[in-house]
């Protein structure tokens, strides 16, 4: 049994510490290292490290080969490579509290100032459909936090939303998005945060059937809260 | 006369007032021997310890009298009672101490043959004055001392013979008298407050100064030597049980009692003696009432006897047995007495005692700031009183303030006892280059003018550039040297204006910060702590003269810059897991999150703050010991930020903080 936990132990920092292999590239996909300003495009059976941030532009994807874990990622998207990785609910909580921690102190208005009332939701049919904006990053970015939990890294795809929700402000009024990643919220037992999120979410422009999911996840939500 | 003397009338006449069966209680009341009773007499007689709770000066005048055949009354006692600091003397007066016998003898003289002359005797004793001394060694324990000077006087009639041409009878007075000085020792302990004990010597030492008695020594006072044990129990704030005892087997046992007003108190006490040398058991009772103010006291009480009132005793009992005690004897009638108590104090009273002071943060010059915030110290402080009283806490630092530092008041409630915050100021102009050991002097008070209590604490007042390693303190650093900063950070952006007139207004912050820190790069050099300890910080002035400094100095330089010229900056506090940590900063652009893409084409190079009023702005990380460009070191501290604050969850776990300067 110590030997089994001895090799897991060495398999893990082995797995850490590697690096992403790209197997396969369909057209246009760029990559951009570290704190570099420039995109640069990804070949075939290139190393890329962990502080790569990946984008596919329209008909593109690429796969990856992480360890013997394969990654794909489709089109329109960006997936910072850091964010593959696996994360515990603990964790995954860390994050989340990560972003009062980050603003100023005593705020004393806690309401999130959008002015941006763009509405993009209209063209979203049901939660695994995505836009198609290459001029949007952060449109791009939540395609990818999708793929991240399609990929089975549910916790970093909800904590890439958030940020993504910070950082590009104009993706806040996606209710398709919004309800996809406080679903994945729900799934991960965090009533309490999912609520906060259908909260906001019932504030903005919904389809009728968003509505009446928004009503039910939070009908549901209360009473698990409640007990 | 003399012992051939068969049968004597015995009448008494008696101006003592104040009166002891046995050594130990007096007249106006037999009350508590605890510094916190409402009242309690300073008289000396039951308190050879002289045992006091006067704070100051008192004065007090017992008039009186006895319910004897012919109620007599007079002054019988004047005496006047001083504290300083832990010591009392006391001083008395007492002309009405006094206890007269005169008796009649069988012998008369035929004058002629209408007159008869009966022969007398008149036995006076005295006592003149006395004097006491007390010193509280601590609050639970006092000793102290008193001695007392007595005098005796005989006069016997008697019938002289006188022999010339013819034989005749001359009436004369033969007297003889004696003074002498009796002293005695004691002990007060209050090992609890609700518990008092006492222990005293009866006769200890004493000396006759003038002995000129033959014949009539067998009538002296009997002063057997002995010892006095007290006993004071306070169940209650306003409820005493006494109870004194004495080797000679007499005892008095008490109970007092009071009521506070808002100017006063009334008080009540009532106490049985008994006297082994007196019958019944118990022998009489000694009620009082009282009431008193902070000034001015009046008492009144007496003595109630139980045995009968017609005394009728044989002249060779009295001679056997003599008298103990001038004051109160088997010959003493009922008494009265009146006592007027006058309090000085020109001290003011203790209404507040700080009993507990704890320095909970030594003095670093630079954070002047905090100390406006945070107390430096903080006493345990109990209100003395019945009622709720409002505190006024004050401070001085030797060789820090010039004036007493006012803290702001608090209120405490009757008996309570709370946590007393003390504040201090620095004054702008203070300066040290050494680390030194100084002393705070502690007040505090109720009034304005008066302190009620005081305490000096040591203190280290540390060099003006000491740091104690807190990154939330570097900020007081990050707020020195304003005009010259302001100064040096316009000169530099004076310079650029031509580039800076030509940018958008909203990219003016982000231009600026990069100006001022790529000038600021060409003229310093990053030097590490010599000593690599965390206790010294530059100012900013300081670290553009020495042309250097470390992650410290340079965050708070930059810092300072930013600040001076209207940018919000915060210091992101590395924290180690042990050693050194690192500091560097965050500035807000200005920028909102749609507005990125001006400065970056990398999301990673920016972080998302809400500002006070829930606004989202774009906040950048750099590194100031990266004294290459602004560019590097922005990377650097992007790179930083995102990989320990972020990524391994820094912020969230404490291990990186981050501390906004407004």
């Amino acid at each position: 049994m110590k030997k089994l936990l001895f090799v897991v132990l060495i398999m893990t920092g082995y797995l850490s510490a590697q690096n992403f292999v790209v197997k396969k590239v369909n057209g246009d996909v760029k990559a951009q290292i570290g704190t570099s300003e420039i995109w640069n495009a990804v070949n075939n059976n290139t190393e890329l490290d962990k502080k790569t941030t990946i984008m596919t532009s329209k008909n593109s994807d690429i796969v990856l080969m992480f360890g013997n874990e394969k990654i794909k990622i489709n089109n329109l998207s960006i997936v910072a490579l850091k964010g593959i990785k696996k994360f515990s609910t603990d964790e995954l909580l860390l994050a989340l509290a990560m972003e009062n921690l980050i603003n100023i102190p005593d705020k004393k208005d806690n309401t999130i100032n959008s002015s941006n009332t763009a509405v993009y939701g209209k063209e979203i049919n049901g939660n695994t459909k995505t836009i198609n904006d290459e001029t949007n990053f952060g449109i791009m970015r939540l395609n990818g936090a999708k793929q991240l939990a399609e990929n089975g890294y549910v916790e970093s795809a909800i904590v890439e939303a958030m940020e993504t929700y910070r950082k590009y402000p104009d993706t806040k009024p996606l209710s398709a998005y919004r309800i996809y990643f406080a679903d994945l919220l729900v799934s991960k037992n965090l009533y309490e945060e999912a609520l906060t999120e259908y909260n906001n979410i019932v504030e903005l422009k919904l389809s009728d059937k968003e509505k009446i999911h928004t009503e039910v996840q939070m009908t549901f939500l209360k009473k698990k809260l409640l007990r | 006369m003399k012992k051939s003397v068969l049968t004597l009338s015995l009448i008494l006449f008696l101006f003592s007032l104040k009166i002891y069966s046995q050594n130990s209680f007096g007249l106006n009341g037999f009350w508590s021997m605890n510094k916190k009773a409402n009242i309690m007499s300073n008289s000396i007689d039951g308190n050879p310890s002289n045992f006091s709770n006067v704070k100051d000066w008192a004065i007090d005048l017992s008039y009186g009298g006895e319910f004897a055949n012919t109620t007599i009354s007079n002054l019988y006692l004047l005496s006047l009672a001083k504290t300083i600091d832990k010591s009392n003397f006391y001083l008395r007066y007492t002309p009405g101490y006094q206890k007269d016998f005169i008796f009649i003898s069988g012998q008369s003289v035929v004058l002629n043959e209408s007159s008869t002359q009966t022969l007398s005797s008149k036995f006076s004793y005295k006592e003149i004055f006395g004097v006491g001394y007390s010193y509280q060694i601590n609050e639970n324990l006092s000793v102290g001392f008193t001695t007392r000077l007595f005098n005796q006087e005989f006069n016997n009639e008697v019938i002289e013979p006188i022999f010339s041409d013819s034989l005749y009878f001359n009436l004369k007075t033969e007297s003889e008298n004696s003074s002498f000085w009796k002293t005695d020792l004691g002990i007060n302990f209050t090992p609890v407050e609700y518990l008092s004990l006492s222990v005293a010597s009866i006769n200890l030492v004493d000396i006759s100064t003038k002995k000129d008695i033959t014949s009539n020594s067998v009538y002296e006072i009997k002063r057997p030597k002995g010892a006095q044990f007290g006993v004071t129990l306070s169940p209650y704030k306003k409820l005493n049980f006494n109870f004194i005892y004495e080797t000679s087997k007499s005892f008095m046992a008490g109970i007092n009692t009071g009521l506070n007003f808002e100017n006063g108190s009334f008080n009540l006490s009532v106490s049985a003696l008994h006297d082994n040398e007196q019958s019944p058991y118990i022998t009489g009772i000694v009620p009082a009432i009282s009431y008193q103010t902070k000034i001015l006291g009046i008492t009144l009480s007496g003595v109630k006897y139980f045995r009968d009132k017609n005394i009728s005793q044989s002249f060779s009992v009295f001679e056997t047995e003599g008298i103990n005690n001038i004051l109160n004897n088997k010959y003493s009638f009922d008494k009265a007495a009146l006592t007027i108590s006058f309090r000085l104090n020109t001290i003011a009273e203790e209404k507040a005692k700080i009993i507990n002071l704890k320095i909970v943060q030594d003095i670093f010059p630079a954070f002047d700031d905090n100390y406006l915030n945070r107390p430096f110290a903080v006493g345990k402080v109990v209100n003395q009183t019945d009622k709720k009283i409002s505190i006024k806490p004050s401070s001085k630092i030797i060789g820090l303030n010039k004036d007493i530092i006012y803290s702001p008041d608090v209120f405490v409630n009757a008996h309570d006892t709370v946590d007393i915050p003390f504040f201090t100021i620095v004054p702008d102009s203070y300066s040290n280059t050494k680390n030194t050991v100084s002393y705070v002097d502690f007040y505090i008070s109720t009034k304005t003018d008066e302190n009620d209590d005081k305490l000096q604490k040591p203190i280290l007042i540390n060099k003006i550039n000491a740091w104690d390693g807190k990154v939330i303190h570097l900020k007081e650093f990050v707020k020195k040297d304003a005009d010259y900063i302001i100064k040096y950070a316009k000169e530099i952006l004076s310079e650029n204006k031509s580039k800076l007139d030509t940018l958008v207004y909203f990219l003016s912050t982000f231009y600026k910060a990069k100006i001022l820190f790529d000038n600021l790069v060409k003229k310093l050099v990053y030097v590490a702590d010599p000593n690599a300890t965390s206790d010294y910080v530059q100012f900013p002035q300081q670290t553009i003269e020495l042309k250097g400094g470390d992650c410290d100095d340079l965050s708070v330089l930059y810092s300072a810059a930013l600040e001076n010229i209207g940018i919000q900056t915060a210091l992101i506090d590395y924290k180690p897991e042990k050693g050194l940590g690192h500091v560097n900063l965050l500035f807000n652009t200005g920028l909102s999150p749609q507005m990125a893409k001006w400065i970056t084409d990398n999301d990673s190079k920016y972080f998302i703050r809400k500002n006070k009023i829930g606004e989202d702005q774009v906040w950048i990380a750099i590194e100031t010991t990266s004294l290459t460009d602004f560019i590097k070191a922005w990377e650097l501290g992007s790179e930083k930020f995102n990989n320990e604050a972020l990524d391994n969850f820094g912020l969230a776990r404490g291990k990186v903080e981050i501390v906004d300067i407004q």
